[in-house]
């Protein structure tokens, strides 16, 4: 390494998110490659090496010989300043070649608060920002959750994947591939990418003023609904048989199994739940061979069961008993994320002998019985006493409780509860754990999210979040007790780019103007500049009429609308709907619509 | 069994924390499938342990560590095998068998050789260093606040001319847990004592340790 890039990298902090060269990376001869990829994740390396959907997409694309897939992460703001200052490009880890050389730059969205980065990544990679001002390729691609309403960063892309990438990235390299030997003109090859399943090609669509938003309409017959893609058996699917293994510690260091997709509990105010439908699960053969494999292909020394709930996998039981003995010898333990709150999961925790008794982590949501049937959580407060006493019991001291304020219809009361419970189960723990309990309260605020039966609703005003933030903190004095939040400011921002429409798309840009970074991490998000660039807070406050157009109309996750409505309706009558995988078909649309089916492996759930 | 390993760590690999060496080397043991003894306990762990940390951003021609196994292998395939999962930046240099009692290379570790490039700013630089180099203490105040000789951790010095911007010193120094001169400590201070003449950060590359014998010096690979 020659004097000049060493002292570069000696100035900038954690260095080694920019060297890659780790372990089973794929670099391809350029000459062997049709259409090359650079997959760009929105935030800095550890938190973008950690996402599962980055592994599986760079391994499927690259077992194609004439695809290649490289990667690229948001630089820290010290690495954007060098680069600036000598007008070097971003570009990725592999082939160190510009994003502007590529010829698809695809944008992993996981939540509104990168869309900053995204606009950062391409002016650093040597791209124009706006879609209209490109020429020829690079396509630039968006995907994830928040492609479903991908109205707010329309102007910026060429194109959006809705649903699940494995079932559109090789149809939509042909196409590019094809579009490269015929010299296609980059509004013929849009116009054939819109046609096939799943891809939205925003410039195909004007904005029209419909009430309160501008929604999409069709133009030069682009099709009117885009349909979520998704894979029909996850046991059939790709899955990467290595992982590239970070030589710093990423968030997960693990041999990440994928044990299911989909949830399909119904909370209603949760993303994931109601766009990953219906339920997949993978058996616990096909998992087997996956760890043994990924195991000694990375060296990792843990294994983690990944899905939205993986404690509902019809076959939990066996997996954790298999998972947590078969590596023993070789020091391997398992990680079990995501606990539901109930004794059974309890149980299983404990069965899992490598975890350190550091805490566990429930999520009740809501204060009162009335809140939780409200939001459709499916747990009462006998089943919460008994998981905490049976945790306490096991051992565990600290326990870390997940809660919302802002949900509809939540009073002072159902704050209250919040306390009240942490309270309660303080003195559960008093009374049953071997030391000293600590209870770490988590408080989120509400962000109604599009394509949920809570679409509709306001997001809490800044005056109310911190007034319910305080009331918390009232109730939850002396040491026991581990308050934290997230910033109002950052959570209304969040609501605001999730339901916003094409008329966000200059805001975004004024905002990554003026220095927008990292919006998502406490310390960079800067709330005087975005209330700046936003006028009137782009309405969050107000709630959203049942009858309004909405932006991401003309998108869709399967679910129908009308589902959506009867379940907000069915939230203000406090009624709860079961999850459809033990109970009957609620009609929610989503197997009709994309001819799915729920595929569960084991006999009875528990 | 107990084996040690001497091997490298260069080029972009030099920003691997030593954590993050350690992880990385337990990842390739663990892809070699060598069969490395796990501490007893709940928590269980690799009994594995590294002779020196080395500052981020130094390489090395000369990282050791030791490792315990739980079956006897021959140290000729272990070799081949490890080297077989280790980027070429962290080449293994050489493998063996070390006795059960000998004791952790940590715990023997007396000096090391580094090379040291500083680069130079202006043409006063060379007078400098060889006004530094003829002074009879190194006062130097660390990060405690607390001062210190560092001649006296400096045992042999050569200066090695500029070369290129740079100036370069070959030095062997105390390093271990009873005296130690961190390298970086040493480049502040030729950077003070030069005035403005000689600029930072210093390139360090380290070359071997040393462990005290009968004899005098001896590597961590002439045995006890």
């Amino acid at each position: 390494m020659n004097w000049e890039k060493w002292q570069e990298l000696m100035a900038v902090e954690k260095p080694i998110r920019y060297v890659g060269r780790e372990w089973n990376i794929i670099q391809k001869e350029p000459d062997e490659v049709r259409v090359a990829w650079a997959l760009s994740f929105p935030d800095v390396y550890e938190v973008g090496m950690s996402h599962l959907g980055l592994k599986i997409l760079y391994h499927l694309i690259n077992s194609h010989p004439h695809l290649a897939a490289e990667r690229v992460f948001a630089p820290w703001r010290d690495r954007e300043q060098q680069l600036r200052a000598r007008g070097g490009l971003l570009h990725t880890l592999e082939s160190r070649r510009p994003l502007c050389e590529f010829d698809i730059v695809g944008f992993s969205l996981q939540h509104e608060l990168s869309y900053t980065n995204v606009l950062n990544m391409l002016d650093l990679g040597g791209i124009p920002l706006r879609g209209e001002e490109r020429k020829g390729l690079p396509l630039i691609v968006g995907g994830g959750p928040g492609a479903f309403n991908p109205e707010p960063l329309a102007d910026f892309f060429d194109c959006f994947f809705i649903g699940e990438g494995e079932e559109m990235v090789e149809p939509f390299s042909r196409t590019v591939a094809r579009a490269k030997n015929e010299n296609w003109s980059r509004g013929k090859l849009l116009k054939r990418l819109a046609h096939q399943p799943g891809i939205y090609v925003p410039s195909l669509y004007r904005a029209e003023q419909k009430g309160q938003f501008f929604c999409p309409v069709p133009r030069d017959n682009a099709p009117a609904r885009v349909e979520k893609q998704l894979v029909h058996s996850l046991e059939e699917s790709f899955f990467p048989e290595k992982f590239v293994v970070p030589y710093t510690t990423a968030v997960h260091d693990r041999v990440i199994l994928e044990v299911a997709r989909g949830c399909s509990r119904g909370c209603r105010f949760c993303h994931a739940g109601m766009i990953y439908r219906p339920v997949r699960e993978r058996s616990l053969e096909k998992l087997k061979e996956q760890a043994h494999r990924l195991l000694r292909t990375t060296g990792y020394s843990e294994i983690s069961l990944l899905s939205l709930s993986t404690t509902d996998h019809s076959q939990i039981e066996d997996l954790v008993q298999y998972f947590s003995g078969a590596y023993q010898e070789i020091g391997v333990g398992l990680a079990l994320p995501s606990l539901r709150l109930d004794s059974f999961c309890v149980e299983l925790a404990r069965q899992v002998q490598t975890v350190r008794k550091t805490g566990l982590t429930f999520a009740p949501e809501a204060g009162t019985q009335r809140l939780r049937n409200v939001i459709n959580k499916g747990i009462n407060h006998e089943d919460l006493m008994e998981a905490v006493s049976a945790a306490f019991r096991s051992g565990w001291t600290s326990v870390k409780l997940y809660f919302m304020i802002g949900l509809p219809t939540e009073t002072d009361e159902d704050v209250q509860a919040i306390g009240e419970l942490a309270r309660e189960v303080w003195k559960r723990g008093k009374e049953t754990a071997p030391r000293r309990p600590r209870i770490t309260v988590s408080v989120a605020t509400f962000v109604p999210k599009p394509h949920t039966p809570f679409q509709w609703e306001p997001v809490l005003p800044l005056s109310e979040i911190t007034r319910k933030q305080k009331l918390l903190q009232k109730m939850l004095r002396g040491k026991q007790f581990e308050l934290s939040w997230h910033g109002g400011e950052s959570t209304r921002l969040e609501g605001i780019l999730a339901r916003g429409d094409r008329s966000l798309g200059p805001s975004i840009y004024q905002a990554w103007k003026s220095g927008a970074r990292f919006d998502s991490w406490s310390e960079e998000f800067d709330p005087d500049l975005w209330s700046e660039v936003l006028n009137e807070g782009g309405g969050v406050d107000r709630g959203i009429a049942l009858d309004q157009n909405l932006p991401w109309d003309h998108i869709s996750t399967g679910v129908e609308k009308s589902f959506l409505q009867k379940e907000r309706h069915r939230s203000r009558e406090a009624s709860t709907t079961a999850d459809c995988r033990g109970a009957r078909c609620h009609g929610c649309g989503c197997c009709g619509n994309l001819k799915a089916l729920v595929q569960i492996f084991g006999g009875e759930r528990p | 069994m107990k084996i040690r390993v001497r091997h490298r760590k260069l080029g972009p690999l030099v920003f691997l924390s030593q954590l993050d060496l350690l992880n990385t080397m337990l990842q390739a043991l663990r892809r070699a499938g060598i069969p490395f003894a796990l501490s007893e306990g709940f928590n269980p762990k690799p009994r594995i342990s590294y002779g020196l940390p080395l500052p981020v951003g130094a390489g090395s021609l000369a990282e050791y560590f030791d490792l315990i196994l739980k079956e006897v292998v021959a140290p000729g395939q272990l070799k081949e095998k490890l080297q077989a999962q280790l980027p070429e930046f962290l080449r293994v240099e050489k493998l063996w068998e070390i006795a059960d009692r000998e004791p952790a290379i940590q715990a023997r570790v007396c000096a090391a050789d580094y090379y040291i490039w500083m680069p130079v700013l202006d043409a006063g630089a060379q007078e400098h260093i060889e006004d530094f180099l003829v002074q009879k203490q190194w006062n130097f105040l660390d990060r405690r606040g607390r001062e210190k000789d560092l001649k006296k951790l400096v045992w042999e010095i050569e200066f090695l001319k500029i070369k290129q911007g740079l100036a370069g010193f070959k030095i062997t120094a105390a390093a271990g847990s009873r005296e130690n001169l961190r390298p970086g400590d040493f480049c502040e201070l030729i950077k003070k004592s030069a005035k403005g003449s000689i600029g930072s950060p210093g390139r360090i590359l380290r070359c071997e340790l040393y462990y005290r014998g009968s004899g005098g010096l001896l590597t961590p690979f002439s045995g006890g």
